[in-house]
């Protein structure tokens, strides 16, 4: 039998079926599309001291869109939620709280110690693993807790550097002007440079500190400084500072052997310093000069998109979401079974070198000796880690 | 409906959707426009904003060409002072370094600016030099270097707030819900309403906005944190930067969507008015006809010609529904005649489908009553089967040899006992119809008895005259000597018919007995009897002449004279002479019985021969045994005679005698009796006895003992008191009737005995 449908009857069977299909693939993505995987960021991203922070930031971003790119955690796309810290212990608890409280699965930050040990008041007892690009204070190492860190604990770097000084470039005598707004940071830097360079025969004649926010005038402190003669001079303050007192020391006339930790191992360095920082000294946990194609593709997308080199914060951000992200993916993004998902790790591919935690979650990686030579970083020589 | 759906409705959806898309598009060029608008203003306050600051350095520039360096410092005042969005200008000399600062800052005096690479500050159209926006570390705010050559070499240059900008875009401009944001040429946030977002650097660089902004302006719908929104970019001439004016979609189109609900109310309104119109000259033009046709069509349809033309409306609007009408009422009337001659054909349809349907029911009555007699029959074959297998195999185990025939002579059964007597196997013989089974068995061509089982009317007694018939069997004994390979042997032999459901003989059945050993046996006794009768009969003859001499002599003896005592002894000789005398009567005809055969007797013609001796005038006779003839011994009238004398003898008030006969299904009963006193019940069985009968009447005994030679049974059943009753009981098979007109009267004793005297022949039963 040749069963004939009005041709209204088919037009609404037609709408239908077609209001049907369009509400249920709304409903299938409702249901069944992939919910993200939050990870938190928390740093100083305004304020002085910031730039460290925002090029962490910007690493963290440039690696979590190279993750999605790549199908993200089992098919979960990653989200990134981004917290200011203000670069003050209270924020750093703020936002590590509302960071918490959005459910994230692990928290990428702090960009300095101050900040992360503040924050790891909040995020160990939620038992959420906080994970550090540039933090590398001593007082954090050797803890079994939820922390990990790709940086260097400074305590490995400040000897090296204080070997350098004293074995390759026989100077025994030096001063030291440190930045007081990062104390974690710089105070744990200089008591462990005075300690190995002591060790090793050196004398630290001269302590002076300074707060980068009260933006004080350099040349009293250099003069002090001066007065006493030094083979050289060590600065533990930010890119910024350092390169006015690397200035403000040539200014003066005072061509001291200068040197820096890592933490001043930006651009600005050499943008503010010109060549009044040409030949400092510093140790450096990366080799801003690495020829490595990892690195090569990162500082030309970054550069691309920023359009501003990446420095050692940027490339630190880039590798701790790529290692967390590792992790997540063999636990399926839950942060259940997340720190043993990261103390497995070994050998995780970085940039320019490998990546391992020991039990307590601090990186396995050198560091290195570098130096600014016509207006760029270049490496002198690599550290021996192992010796500690 | 259709129509006015198809023809009314789609159009004027299409029509209201092309509107509401024009009024889409038009919306969106609208809002479009206002932003582009937007975008060329701010992007012309920002240029003109950079624009200003670059000539207020040149002024400077210009200053210092002429000026000393106190003079170039007063007029840097001047302008920081006047202009007030410079956060600080410096003056750096042709080495770079700074050697005036306002506001002044001692801390920077002398610095050496050569580090900043040129991509730091980069070129304009014009000479002057424009740096990428920085945060200051100073301020904190977004920043940008602005700077001039000097003619006397350095620079002079402002540091130039942006802060500004946030201001002047984070304003409302009148109504607008516009949400405008400024980034510099790597995406980098300029100014945003969200001012932490500025200070954070934070990159909007992937927004799909700014890519095109960079190429230009352009207008655009993309996702802006999870949210639709409708942006529009403006690259910043002089500098490169995007501006971007975005609004939320719902937002822009909230006024299109009021507008698109209020289209869509009026349209429906619009629509149902048309509708209702439609549908009203529809009805009344079209509807209505065609319904009237419509029920006319349905009338038709079911055979009602009862409506006519009449009912369809007059003629409309529309000539061809007229047309259609007229066209109607041809096909009704073709219609109509139609109906009348399908009604015809449909009745003789029926009538023949009702034929058809009754001789299906009968065909399948009588197919279901063949399939039952069919079933009947199969169960019936099966046991008519499963008999006749029993039926072989009883005669196959039976010991005498017995064979079955069917009508046309063929064998179908053939036992063992059969191949053994004759040496001929079963299945050599059996369904057979050449063979000459008379030749097998005589080795002879003569018909066998059973040929006269299957041909009843031929005689039988040609061939068999030793033959006897049975009722409807045939029996035979004779001696075959060509059986048992030539042996041969005496056999008995018997042939009895074979009848179907109807009693027609449908074969015969014969058995064939060896009885030769007995035959054998037989001829011997009968052998020795011979010699015992001819020893009996001289030595009886020896005693006979002695006792009659003796009882001469005694007789002598007697009728001497002599004494008394002498005398008595002579009387006691005489009287034991004469017992001896009576018991050689006895003895000799007792020992007659069984030396003749049996033959078949007249029993009307026995009993006169027997009573023919004793005197009966004085009692009344009835004899009613007709022409009945039994096959008994020789001395049968000797029975009768002795019943006879047993009523002379004992019956001595009895005044009539009679003799009848009664069939029965086992034979036939001969009756004796009288009205005398009758035999009391004690002796009814002792008057047979021969001590009994030695002493009251001899012949009772020797009468049953006569009749018991063929069978032949006798009793008393009298009433006693009543008369004396004596059955003699004649098994079928050797009792008969005698051809001729049997005699339904009772002959009394007035009639001449000759009447019921017939020679009835002294053949043998058969």
């Amino acid at each position: 039998m040749d069963l004939k449908i009005p041709h209204g009857r088919r037009l609404a069977t037609l709408t239908c079926l077609c209001l049907i299909v369009l509400v249920g693939v709304l409903i299938y993505n409702f249901l069944f599309y992939p919910s993200p995987v939050l990870i938190g960021f928390s740093a100083q991203l305004t304020g002085s001291g910031a730039e460290l922070g925002v090029q962490e930031r910007n690493g963290v971003l440039l690696g979590i869109h190279d993750i999605n790119a790549a199908g993200g955690i089992h098919g979960r796309p990653v989200e990134l939620l981004i917290r200011d810290d203000r670069g003050t212990p209270d924020g750093a608890v703020a936002a590590d709280r509302d960071l918490i409280n959005n459910n994230v699965v692990a928290i990428i930050g702090h960009a300095t110690s101050g900040q992360t040990i503040a924050g790891l008041t909040v995020t160990e007892p939620a038992g959420i693993v906080m994970i550090s690009p540039t933090t590398s204070t001593a007082d954090l190492s050797g803890k079994d807790d939820h922390f990990f860190r790709v940086l260097q604990s400074l305590d490995n770097r400040a000897r090296g550097l204080a070997r350098h000084i004293f074995h390759d470039r026989n100077l025994t005598r030096l001063a030291v002007l440190y930045d007081t707004d990062n104390t974690a940071y710089a105070a744990s830097y200089r008591s462990k440079f005075d300690e190995y360079f002591r060790g090793e025969g050196g004398t630290v004649g001269i302590n002076v500190n300074f707060s980068s926010k009260t933006q004080p005038d350099f040349t009293p402190l250099i003069g002090m400084v001066r007065q006493e003669n030094p083979d050289g001079l060590l600065i533990i303050a930010t890119d910024s500072d350092t390169a006015m007192i690397a200035q403000r020391s040539r200014i003066m006339g005072w061509n001291v052997p200068l040197f820096t930790s890592a933490w001043a191992q930006t651009a600005t360095l050499i943008i503010n310093g010109g060549p009044a920082v040409e030949g400092m000294e510093l140790e450096q946990s990366f080799p801003m000069n690495s020829q490595d194609p990892a690195y090569l593709t990162f500082h030309e997308k970054y550069t691309a998109k920023y359009g501003n080199v990446p420095a050692f914060g940027a490339v630190y951000g880039y590798e701790s979401v790529q290692v967390l992200a590792a992790a997540l993916r063999t636990c399926h993004g839950s942060s259940i079974g997340l720190k043993d998902a990261l103390l497995s790790i070994r050998g995780f591919p970085g940039l320019s070198d490998t990546i391992s935690f020991d039990r307590y979650g601090d990186v396995q990686r050198p560091s290195y000796i570098g130096a600014v030579r016509n207006g760029t970083f270049v490496d002198i020589t690599a550290i021996d880690n192992g010796e500690l | 409906m259709r129509l006015v759906r198809s023809r009314l409705f789609i159009p004027l959806l299409i029509v209201s959707l092309a509107a509401i898309t024009g009024a889409g598009i038009f919306s969106i060029q609208v809002i479009e426009g206002q932003q582009q608008d937007n975008l060329h203003y701010q992007a012309v306050l920002i240029d003109r904003y950079i624009d200003q600051a670059d000539h207020m350095l040149g002024a400077v520039a210009r200053v210092a060409g002429k000026s000393s360096l106190e003079e170039i410092t007063t007029s840097m005042q001047a302008i920081y002072d006047e202009y007030g969005y410079f956060d600080t200008l410096y003056l750096l000399d042709n080495q770079s370094r700074i050697i005036r600062m306002v506001p002044p800052d001692a801390r920077y005096l002398d610095l050496d600016m050569s580090g900043m690479p040129e991509g730091v500050v980069i070129g304009t159209s014009d000479g002057s030099r424009i740096s990428r926006p920085f945060i200051s570390l100073r301020t904190g705010m977004p920043t940008v270097y602005i700077a001039q050559d000097l003619p006397s070499g350095g620079f002079v240059i402002g540091e130039l707030s942006l802060h500004a900008l946030q201001h002047e875009i984070s304003a409302p401009h009148g109504q607008s819900v516009d949400y405008v944001f400024l980034m510099d040429q790597y995406g980098t946030l300029i100014a945003h309403p969200i001012h932490d977002l500025v200070l954070q650097q934070t990159n909007l660089g992937d927004l799909p906005i700014f890519r095109q902004g960079e190429s230009g302006s352009n207008t655009l719908f993309y996702l802006y944190e999870g949210t639709l929104v409708l942006g529009s970019a403006v690259q910043v001439e002089r500098t490169g930067w995007v501006v971007v004016d975005q609004v939320p979609f719902l937002v822009a189109f909230g006024t299109y969507l009021f507008i698109l609900g209020l289209t869509l109310i009026i349209l429906i309104g619009l629509w149902l008015i048309v509708a209702w119109n439609m549908s009203v000259q529809l009805r009344s033009e079209i509807v209505m006809p065609l319904e009237h046709l419509s029920q006319w069509t349905f009338a038709l349809s079911a055979g009602d010609f009862s409506l006519s033309a009449q009912s369809v409306p007059p003629p409309g609007t529309f000539a061809e529904l007229d047309h259609l009408i007229d066209n109607f009422r041809q096909m009704s009337s073709a219609i109509q005649e139609r109906q009348q001659a399908l009604e015809q054909s449909r009745e003789e349809l029926v009538r023949r489908n009702e034929e058809r349907n009754a001789a299906y029911e009968q065909l399948c009555a009588s197919e279901e009553e063949l399939q039952r007699n069919f079933s009947e029959l199969k169960r019936t074959e099966e046991q008519l089967k499963e008999s006749e297998q029993r039926f072989f195999d009883i005669i196959s185990h039976l010991p005498d040899g017995t064979f079955v025939i069917d009508r046309e002579g063929r064998v179908i059964a053939w036992n063992r006992a059969m191949e053994e007597i004759t040496g001929i196997a079963a299945e050599d013989i059996i369904g057979k119809t050449d063979l000459d089974l008379s030749v097998l068995i005589y080795a002879e061509r003569r018909p066998l008895l059973i040929d006269f089982i299957i041909r009843p009317d031929e005689d039988v007694f040609r061939y068999y005259p030793e033959a006897r018939r049975i009722e409807d069997r045939l029996l035979s004994e004779r001696y075959i000597p060509s059986l048992y390979g030539g042996r041969g042997g005496y056999f008995w032999i018997i042939s009895s018919p074979l009848y179907d459901s109807g009693g027609r003989i449908v074969g015969g059945i014969e058995t064939i007995r060896d009885v030769t050993d007995r035959k054998r046996a037989e001829d011997a006794l009968n052998q020795a009897r011979k010699k015992l009768n001819m020893l009996n009969a001289i030595t009886f003859s020896d005693i006979q002449n002695s006792i009659y001499s003796l009882s001469g002599f005694l007789q002598l003896q007697k009728s001497l004279p002599g004494d008394d005592q002498l005398q008595k002894y002579t009387d006691m000789e005489i009287g034991l002479v004469q017992a001896v005398s009576d018991s050689l009567k006895y003895a000799d005809i007792y020992q007659s019985l069984g030396m003749k055969s049996p033959v078949w007797q007249n029993v009307c013609h026995s009993f006169l021969m027997g009573i023919s001796h004793l005197d009966f005038s004085y009692l009344n006779r009835r004899l009613d045994v007709g022409n009945v003839e039994i096959y008994a011994e020789p001395m049968l009238e000797n029975v009768f005679f002795a019943l006879a004398e047993n009523v002379i003898q004992h019956a001595k008030t009895a005044t009539e005698y009679s003799l009848s006969y009664m069939e029965t299904s086992d034979g036939l009963c001969l009756i004796f009796e009288d009205n005398g006193p009758g035999i009391p019940h004690d002796l009814k069985e002792k008057i047979f006895e021969r001590e009994y009968t030695r002493r009251k009447g001899i012949s009772l005994f020797l009468s049953r003992e006569i009749l018991s030679i063929t069978g032949i049974t006798i009793r008393e059943t009298g009433v006693p008191g009543s008369g004396s009753r004596f059955e003699i009981f004649v098994p079928n098979g050797i009792y008969r009737f005698a051809e001729g007109k049997e005699s339904d009267s009772l002959p009394d004793s007035s009639q001449p005995v000759q009447d019921c005297y017939r020679d009835s022949g002294r053949d043998q039963p058969g």
